[in-house]
């Protein structure tokens, strides 16, 4: 007896007993496919496909689907490396706030790398537009034109790309220490009194990386 | 002067959660009865919503619970860190 359950759907297993305690359900009896729990425990909630590998004709699988509210992928969320709980609370317009949810231990890993923005040359407002990837160019997002500071956290792999002025030259650097300009890293891109859109060179991080862009009006 | 507790209404319960208009008329044995008034507007609400449940695998978190919720405030260490609007 398999039952599969579409992606992304949470879902609990109960046992439904029909003549004796001797059909329940044992974890042994139960395999998850493609889920990240691996043990099976009554009412846990999980999603994959289940599989009853000892079924009788007595037994049965309820499955029972409550409405996911929210999903979140907590290693986006920048924590810190080390073990966080995790609770939630619900609102909604007219109603009182919930009390807390139940709580739940994420262990953070650092998964990536810090990128930060450390020095404009030549900047001018309303010049260049600056974008940032962390997945090789399949999305962008833009670069606050003259803001410094941490651009984004726990990146793996980092490029640019600039929708130049016409009237200005400039080029993306990155360094490995923001003193100095050096040691250099990375020389993502460069332009020259152009409006065409130049993508730069994809890096794969190692470690922290510090940028330095310019954009000089002639 | 009348007054009412607008709670007390017999149908108060089937009235939805949220904001409403009332309006009223005068009756009188031998008169017509009166347009009905401005309308004022009242909020019926809805007590507290149930805790949300968390259920963790791996790096995603899935909160199910009350299906009147609207938000989901997500708190790390007890520092709110996201609110996602419930899909």
């Amino acid at each position: 007896m398999e039952v599969t359950i579409s992606n992304g759907t949470l879902i609990k297993i109960e046992e439904e007993l029909e003549t004796s305690n001797t059909n329940h359900i044992l974890p042994s009896d139960v395999t998850v496919q493609g889920a990240t729990k691996n043990d099976y425990s009554r009412d846990t909630a999980f999603e994959g496909s289940v599989e009853l590998t000892n079924p009788t004709s007595s037994m049965t699988l309820t499955v029972n689907a409550p409405q996911i509210l929210a999903r979140k992928d907590l290693s986006t969320l920048g924590l810190t490396a080390g073990t966080h709980n995790i609770k939630a609370r619900a609102r909604a317009t007219y109603y009182t706030e919930s009390a807390d949810s139940n709580v739940v231990q994420y262990e953070a890993t650092s998964t990536g790398y810090n990128v930060y923005v450390f020095d404009w040359v030549g900047m001018e407002p309303g010049n260049s537009q600056f974008f940032y990837s962390t997945d090789n160019g399949s999305t962008w997002q833009s670069v606050a034109y003259g803001q410094t500071g941490l651009l984004v956290s726990g990146a793996s792999q980092i490029n640019f790309k600039v929708v130049p002025n016409s009237l200005s030259m400039g080029y993306v650097n990155g360094y490995e220490s923001a003193e100095e300009h050096y040691p250099p890293l990375a020389d993502f891109l460069s332009f020259t009194y152009t409006s065409e859109t130049i993508i730069g060179t994809n890096y794969i991080l190692s470690q922290d990386i510090y940028i330095s862009i310019t954009d000089e009006a002639d | 002067m009348v007054s009412k507790d607008l709670s007390t209404f017999a149908n108060w319960s089937n009235l939805s959660i949220g904001q409403h208009t009332l309006k009223i008329k005068a009756k009188a044995t031998g008169y017509v009865d009166s347009d009905l008034s401005i309308g004022v507007t009242f909020v019926k609400y809805g007590g507290a919503l149930s805790s949300p449940s968390l259920d963790l695998f791996g790096d995603m978190l899935y909160v199910t619970g009350d299906n009147n919720s609207e938000y989901i405030d997500l708190y790390a260490d007890n520092t709110l860190e996201e609110t996602l609007p419930v899909e």
